[in-house]
């Protein structure tokens, strides 16, 4: 009994040390067009705004769906506030936004491109496809439609769907749209939604669904690209940058998947951001494993300002031309695998990914795997013990038996 | 191997010297008559075992020549399974006490068969319900021929090779299923292209083709029959003694360690076939592996169990102790798993330790059958056992499934450990409890075993040797677990103990010669 309140108690520990999350949470707070009032009425500006304020630290997740579809977190001091300048910033032109004190640390995202690709040979890469067969949709060409901010318990959610893709120059219209949820949390957790990343407090996940986008007639073979630009605050000398691909053993969270892919930025800093997603693409909306494809992500390149360089996105629209002074790269990611029957097997793809600031959580096992591996080494060893327990006592009075004498000398 | 006497355990010894059969190059004494023999048990399941997977191999064949959903095709396997959670306890009862061993073997044999021309039928008419009765009936007769397999090796071998037999028997199973899937592409392609059959008319024909297996195994089957007939006449097995009939009551009482082995045959065995069925997409997803190159992996257990069930066989024939080799090789498939789950060594070290495990396993757990069971009720208990092996597989295969979409691979992984963890400790209580009640009697060497059949009260001179070795300094029997300290208390024992006590105080000299001639 004793022994089986003492394993109790141990797994109670053991529980309880996997269990504690980190103490230090966030609260949330967030705003939508900040004080645009009447300027923005009648625009299509969509300018979401949320603050995790911390004791030491405030960390602003600004999401701007308005051109390109960007992220751009700041980690301010407590009390800095964000200004916007809306008249410039209904203007696209740069500085639009400013921090009233000068951020600890920015990083920006901006889905600068999205692609369509006629994969022909079924190889799943869009770097090797020829070009012909390489098309670009234009993401102004989308109508955007947003839902009201909430907030949760945990998270502020916001929701951006862009559909009806019409492009006047080339006489193209599609059906179909493509879903933008975003969530900015205030503690570690894993996402609800698979692939069920794994989130600091300091961390936004964007989560993509290309749902039912219609593909050009001519291409038998679609597949679906994105080009993001990436820029860190750090010094673009000396950086250097690492995309881990990491496996891991447990997939408890995302049933299928063993691997991570990391960005840090840059690899050295401690202050300084990430981005980290599982090279996983779901084909349906019940996100199961028989559901799955790949997403395929490509090497980093240096990012300058190009043909395509749309200044009106919202990192051009805050760092300015002081932006090419950051260390900033370009990433294309495709989604689609080898044999998946292209996008339309199912005409359904997804990308998750979770950026951040400082260190990337360590994924730990789950309560009920320790408790399962607990009971699983437990068990046999407390049979033993018992085993080992009771053949010590039938031994003991398997020996008083064989000498019935004794106890009447002892008398 | 030696003297190549056919004596089923239950024969009688009177035979008259000048029976010219015996004399004859025909003769069931001699080696060649027991391996013949062999050689059509073996051929015996071939055909049920290359028909079971020709669905598989022509999965998309089937889905796109007879318009078949993923779900439609998965019942054409379910059909066949779930039956037999039942069916194969009946038909195996059924060999013991109505059909005997020779009509039980000739009757499912000729369902098996039956049921695969109707499957065929079905499919070149393209009738679901046909090809589904088809499944069905074959299914029926396929399980319990693997039952009438096993006792008719038992029949034979008991007390010879029996262990390389069921190897042997195990690894034509596996030849089976692999020619099937190495062929039935081939055979396909001759029909539609250049018989220029399509569509459901050359599915049909391509498994038409596939019955012929079944053929041959019904043509084995009758001449196993006439040899085995042959064999009892000129052995006059079962003269003198009347033959015991099995009862469906018999059941009952069985001895509880023969449930015990039969619960390690289901909760081994998980940890085996749906990891197998699910270890393709496995080693993709964890290991990042090549499809072709997954399939190789996730087959290497089959691979390696066709070669060593048969070595494992004849070791377990050599040397008994079929616990120890039951213990051990849940071990390894324990470690096996284990480096699976929480490591990233090669997969390729995991499957040869599981595929080894796996036919060690067979070779140790099976036979142990043969000696908890008295031989007339062996259909029945094999029955029994493979119906309750099948339930578990039929239950946890869905279980997997559902498992890997909520919690991943891993957890299923520890699913598997938990299922190997309970059979070894079934294992473990199996071995403690054998030691008590019969001195151990699983886990001798065959030498021992007999010695142990001739004298009942064997075991208890075993067990003073062990007691007494510790300061006579001779005859060591086994590796003993020590178990003895549990043993029921006889007089006998006492008196052992007794003796043991008084040797190491007053020499042993008289122990020893009481020990005799150990």
């Amino acid at each position: 009994m004793k022994m089986g309140a003492s394993f109790l108690t141990f797994v109670l520990l053991l529980l309880a040390f996997a269990g504690h999350s980190r103490a230090s949470l966030r609260t949330l707070d967030y705003t939508f067009n900040e004080d645009c009032n009447e300027l923005c009425k009648n625009t299509k500006v969509k300018l979401a705004h949320v603050m995790a304020i911390g004791s030491n630290d405030t960390i602003h997740y600004l999401w701007d769906f308005t051109e390109n579809p960007s992220i751009l977190i700041a980690v301010t001091s407590p009390s800095t506030k964000l200004k916007v300048n809306w008249k410039k910033y209904l203007a696209r032109s740069p500085y639009a936004l400013n921090f009233t004190e000068i951020p600890i640390y920015t990083l920006g995202i901006a889905m600068e491109r999205l692609f369509e690709f006629n994969d022909v040979n079924d190889n799943a890469r869009i770097d090797m496809v020829n070009d012909n067969w390489v098309s670009e949709l234009n993401l102004n060409n989308f109508d955007w439609h947003h839902e009201n901010m909430t907030k949760y318990d945990n998270l502020v959610e916001f929701k951006t769907e862009a559909s009806g893709y019409k492009d006047n120059e080339k006489n193209e219209t599609r059906k179909g749209q493509i879903k933008f949820l975003m969530h900015a949390f205030n503690s570690l957790n894993h996402s609800e939604i698979n692939p069920h990343m794994l989130h600091s407090e300091n961390a936004t996940q964007m989560d993509i669904v290309f749902d039912h986008l219609e593909t050009k007639k001519d291409f038998t073979a679609s597949r679906f690209a994105l080009e993001l630009l990436i820029v860190s605050s750090t010094s673009p000398f000396n950086a250097t940058l690492n995309k881990d691909d990491t496996r891991k053993l447990d997939d408890e969270f995302t049933p299928g998947v063993f691997e991570v892919i990391e960005l840090k930025l840059p690899a050295s800093y401690i202050n300084s951001g990430y981005l980290q997603w599982s090279p996983v693409s779901y084909i349906y909306p019940e996100r199961d494993v028989i559901n799955s494809t790949s997403s395929i992500s490509y090497p980093l390149k240096n990012a300058t300002t190009n043909d395509y360089f749309n200044m009106h996105n919202l990192l051009y629209m805050y760092y300015g031309d002081k932006l090419w002074d950051n260390l900033a790269r370009r990433m294309n990611i495709s989604f689609g695998e080898k044999d998946d029957g292209f996008y339309k097997a199912t005409n359904y793809a997804t990308w998750t990914f979770v950026t951040g600031f400082g260190t990337i959580p360590a994924e730990r096992f789950s309560n009920v795997t320790i408790l399962i591996i607990a009971l699983g080494i437990g068990i046999p060893v407390m049979s033993l013990l018992f085993a080992g327990i009771y053949t010590l006592v039938r031994r003991r009075s398997r020996f008083n038996h064989e000498l019935p004498i004794e106890p009447s000398i002892l008398r | 191997m030696e003297g190549g006497v056919m004596d089923s355990p239950d024969s009688t010894t009177s035979r008259s010297e000048d029976d010219v059969a015996l004399q004859g190059c025909f003769s069931p004494r001699r080696p060649m008559f027991r391996f013949m023999g062999l050689a059509l048990m073996c051929l015996l399941g071939f055909g049920s075992y290359f028909c079971y997977d020709n669905p598989g191999a022509l999965q998309n064949n089937f889905k796109s020549d007879l318009d078949m959903s993923t779900k439609k095709f998965v019942l054409l396997y379910s059909i066949y399974s779930w039956p037999n959670v039942i069916l194969c306890f009946i038909g195996g009862f059924l060999i013991d006490a109505v059909f005997g061993i020779r009509w039980g073997t000739i009757i499912y044999m000729s369902l098996t068969m039956i049921g695969q021309l109707m499957f065929a039928l079905g499919a070149f008419v393209d009738t679901f319900w046909l090809m589904m009765l088809g499944r069905f009936v074959f299914g029926i007769g396929a399980e319990s021929l693997a039952v009438a397999q096993n006792s008719y090796a038992v029949l034979w071998f008991k007390g010879k090779e029996l262990n390389l037999v069921f190897g042997l028997q195990l690894s034509f199973a596996r030849v089976g299923s692999t020619v099937n899937f190495v062929v039935m592409d081939d055979i396909y392609n001759y029909v539609s292209k250049t018989l220029q059959y399509s569509g459901p008319k050359c599915i049909g024909a391509v498994l038409f083709i596939a019955a012929l297996t079944c053929v041959l195994s019904m043509v084995c089957a009758l001449l196993l029959g006439l040899m085995d007939s042959h064999a009892e006449k000129v052995l006059r097995r079962n003269e003198g003694a009347p033959p015991e009939i099995a009862r469906i009551t018999d059941v009952k009482d069985f001895k509880g360690v023969f449930w015990l082995v039969a619960w390690i045959c289901v909760a081994y065995y998980i940890a085996i076939f749906p990891f197998i069925s699910l270890g393709k997409v496995y080693f993709i997803r964890k290991y990042g592996f090549e499809p072709a190159a997954a399939n190789t992996v996730n087959s290497l257990v089959y691979f390696i169990s066709a070669v060593a069930s048969p070595i494992f066989g004849i070791v377990v024939d050599k040397m008994g102790k079929n616990i120890f080799w039951v213990v051990l090789s849940i071990t390894g498939s324990l470690i096996a798993h284990g480096l699976l789950a929480f490591t990233y060594v090669s997969p390729y070290v995991c499957m040869v330790i599981l595929g080894l495990s796996y036919s060690m396993l067979a070779s140790g757990l099976w036979p142990l059958i043969t000696l908890i069971i008295p031989d007339h009720q062996l259909g029945t208990a094999y029955g029994i056992a493979q119906a309750l092996q099948n339930l578990g597989l039929a239950v946890t295969s869905i279980v997997c499934g559902i498992i890997v979409d909520n919690h991943g691979y891993f957890m299923l992984e520890l699913f598997f450990l938990g299922w190997l963890w309970i059979s070894l400790i079934t294992a473990i209580v199996i071995w403690i409890t054998d030691s008590n009640n019969t001195g151990g009697y699983l886990n001798m060497t065959p030498k021992q075993r007999e010695h142990s059949d001739k004298n009942p009260l064997a075991p208890i001179n075993t067990e003073r040797e062990q007691l007494l070795s510790g300061n006579a300094g001779g005859g060591s029997t086994s590796d003993l677990s020590g178990d003895d300290l549990l043993q029921p208390q006889s007089d006998d024992r006492m008196r052992n103990r007794y003796l043991t006590k008084v040797g190491a105080n007053a020499g042993s000299g008289d122990l020893t010669d009481d020990e005799g001639d150990t």
